[in-house]
């Protein structure tokens, strides 16, 4: 008993060993493609040359994602577009124009600069080859092939502003639309895959992969003027850091932002020292840009992502086994708790963090990062499952004669528990933990596409810069944990599963 | 000792014990004998409190078994179960130490009893370190054996002791048991479903036929007295001699 005791607190414990750094002061957000984490990096920098200790939370997943992260606070200021804040953002509220949007957004304590300067529209692209071969110029053109196969964004398939109603204006008969990640909507553009995916107008891949963007001849994309959202309070709390932010405000146009999407695609120069070199032309502010090592930064995001893993298996472990013991004792009540728990296995990763998020946001207490706490909720509740059904299945199928054995020697039912039938249930258990364990290694990369880092984040960034070995600076690692970890278990299982078992 | 009186007993649909009164002596081996089904291992399990009776009642030593005083109870009683019912994943000397062990007795104490026990049941000291999946069958029943004698019990109950093991070791360990139980002088309750063995160990026997007592009694009442055709045939299928006739229909 006492050795367990001693188990539950050391692993309670290791919860709490300091992993990642603290952060504080400025946040800003960004999103995950190119131009939005040079924003943010511009953003960023700017706000540090006013003397501003600042972070940047790069590579949030999706709009409403990061506006959530905007409204509970994990960050205080991204950039964004004006069709997406009115068309999406504030789809519900359905604002008459741009100013009426503002004023809603005000409502709710968020406030809005000007423009930056330039138009960063949805477009349809095909490769130029394929569009001349088929005579297809205007988006009118497309109807004419019906059997043409696109990939769009997960957004772009579901926004009303987007792929439906782009359907409708048009008349657009075809059939063959995937959702799918945008990065690689590009690679399988270039493979011949598909056909015609969504672009932003700046993006630097257009000219790189020489991609025509068909003429809106309906005029049915609706502008997206690149502007600030922040909250606020920003200009009490950093009035400073806002005055040196806002100098971006009317000084980028389309060919300047292009050129800025184009190095970072084409040359894979990092954002900060795009920022850093634009700044100095453009504003002759001298800032420094700290490259972080190959090593330093593996090592963070194994810090993260270690973090990641353990504040959610450990209470997973001990709830998890509390449950499955409770499922043996109340069997009823344990086919509901083996349901649930199954069921909260089948939704999707992605759904369960944005529902997760702006539950967790409202409960947010101080000065919590609300993305990364909806992470560490999120694989609890996905690693419940595996340990909740072991437990139960190990507990439960102990054969009847050693439970009879056990009373007729005169034994407690408590102590039967622990010195019987966890000892016989131990190595399902265990099995239980490490299919979790190894599970959350995988699942805790999602975790970048709400900010909470880790492994994610270099696989993001890599698949958004066409750029295998950054994905690889993730996917290594995470496949590197999940072996060790498989190592561990089986050592563990060794030293604690009775020699009289195997 | 125990005294069971008019119990009844229904598992599912199936009536298990119909009514059954027994008086059994302390200091004595009685042996509960009868086909599959008659309700030998029922009536045993009933004696130590891992089945309720649905009517009736048991007394161990004038006191009524109840659910209350039960746990109390089997420190008195020693139980060898059907297989043996070792944990698999506890050594030998774990296995027999648990009880002890939850009752705090002190460890050179323990450890003294399961030395005089190993010799009584002729187990090598080395043994004591192994798991039961390490040992052989007659060995499992012999720390069986010992596991329920740790306490000093004042009854023996014992479940087919015998029953998974070969002739051969269990022609050696039904004297070894006999000479056991004679040099322990406790009153043993042993259950088995062959009258060789019963014949071998008993004191007195109860045969058993559909939950009720078909006769009570030495074989040799049995052969020459059988109390009913069934007696009769079962005395016969064992390969005894039936002189006598039938005292009454069944």
């Amino acid at each position: 008993m006492a050795r367990w005791l001693v188990l539950l607190i050391l692993l309670v414990a290791a919860m709490f060993v300091p992993l990642r750094a603290n952060q504080f002061g400025l946040k800003v957000g960004s999103k995950a493609f190119t131009e939005s984490v040079i924003l943010g990096e511009l953003l960023t920098q700017l706000a540090r040359s006013s003397g501003q200790q600042t972070e940047h939370i790069d590579q949030i997943g999706g709009t409403s994602q990061l506006f959530q992260s905007l409204l509970v606070g994990d960050i205080d200021i991204y950039p964004d577009y004006t069709g997406t804040i009115q068309l999406e953002l504030l789809a519900n509220e359905q604002p008459k124009d741009w100013q009426d949007a503002a004023n809603i957004l005000a409502k709710r304590d968020i406030l809005v600069s000007p423009p930056i300067g330039f138009n960063n529209g949805y477009a349809i692209g095909m490769k130029r080859s394929r569009a001349e071969k088929l005579g297809i110029k205007t988006v009118s053109d497309l109807s004419r092939h019906p059997d043409l196969k696109f990939g769009f964004s997960n957004e772009f398939v579901t926004r009303a502003d987007c792929w439906p109603g782009l359907r409708t204006r048009y008349g657009l008969p075809q059939n063959d639309v995937r959702g799918m990640e945008h990065g690689l909507a590009y690679r399988q553009l270039a493979s011949a895959d598909i056909d015609a995916m969504d672009v932003y107008t700046t993006d630097a891949k257009i000219a790189l992969l020489d991609i025509v963007l068909l003429q809106d001849d309906l005029n049915f994309f609706p502008a997206y003027q690149a502007v600030l959202l922040y909250r606020s309070d920003l200009p009490r709390r950093f009035p400073k850091a806002l005055d040196a932010m806002q100098q971006l405000v009317g000084t980028i146009n389309e060919s300047t932002m292009t050129g800025l999407n184009l190095r970072a695609d084409v040359d894979t120069t990092t954002e900060s020292v795009i920022a850093a070199e634009y700044l100095k032309q453009a504003f002759e502010i001298d800032t420094v840009v700290q490259e972080e090592s190959l090593y330093s930064r593996a090592w963070k995001y194994t810090l993260e992502h270690i973090d990641l893993v353990r504040k959610s298996l450990i209470p997973a472990i001990i709830v998890g086994v509390l449950l499955g013991l409770l499922a043996d004792q109340r069997r009823q009540l344990g086919q509901v708790v083996l349901g649930i728990t199954g069921i909260i296995q089948t939704i999707p990763a992605l759904a369960l963090l944005v529902l997760l998020l702006p539950v967790v946001g409202m409960l947010k207490v101080g000065n919590t990062n609300a993305g990364l706490i909806t992470a560490y909720v999120a694989l609890f509740l996905y690693s419940l499952l595996p340990i909740v059904r072991n437990t139960f299945t190990g507990l439960s199928s102990i054969d009847r004669s050693y439970l009879e054995s056990a009373a007729a020697l005169g034994l407690p039912d408590r102590v039967a528990l622990q010195k019987i039938r966890f000892p016989l249930a131990m190595r399902s258990i265990i099995a239980g933990i490490k299919t979790a364990a190894i599970q959350n290694i995988g699942f805790a990369t999602l975790g970048a596409l709400i900010g909470a880092g880790g492994y994610g984040e270099p696989v993001l960034t890599g698949i958004r810069r066409f750029d295998t070995s950054e994905i690889l600076l993730g996917a290594i690692p995470a496949a590197l944990m999940a072996l060790l970890c498989q190592a561990i278990f089986e050592l563990l299982e060794r030293r604690i599963v009775s020699k009289g078992l195997r | 000792m125990i005294n069971v009186r008019n119990v009844s007993k229904t598992l599912g649909s199936n009536l298990i014990l119909d009514g059954i009164s027994l008086m059994l002596n302390p200091g004595k081996t009685s042996v509960l004998i009868g086909p599959s089904g008659c309700g030998k291992t029922t009536l045993l399990k009933l004696m130590v409190g891992l089945l309720w009776s649905d009517e009736g009642s048991i007394e161990f030593d004038g006191q009524q078994i109840t659910p209350e005083n039960i746990f109390e109870l089997r420190q008195r009683f020693g139980y060898v179960i059907q297989n043996g019912g070792l944990f698999p994943h506890l050594t030998v000397r774990q296995n027999v130490s648990l009880m002890p062990e939850f009752l705090n007795h002190p460890a050179q104490q323990t450890n003294e009893r399961i030395a005089e026990l190993a010799k009584l049941t002729h187990l090598s000291e080395d043994l004591l370190e192994r798991y039961p999946a390490q040992i052989s069958g007659g060995q499992r029943q012999r720390v069986s054996l010992m596991r329920a004698l740790m306490l000093d019990p004042e009854v023996l109950f014992l479940d087919e002791p015998l029953g998974a093991l070969d002739p051969l070791v269990r022609a050696d360990l039904q004297q070894e048991l006999r000479e056991i139980f004679r040099s322990l002088n406790k009153s043993v309750i042993l259950v088995t479903h062959d009258l060789r063995e019963a014949d071998f160990f008993a004191d007195e026997i109860i045969l058993l036929k559909d939950g009720q007592i078909a006769q009570q009694g030495q074989l040799a009442d049995f052969s020459t007295n059988p109390a009913s055709p069934f007696v009769s045939r079962f005395v016969g299928a064992h390969g005894f001699e039936v002189t006598g006739a039938e005292s009454g229909a069944s």
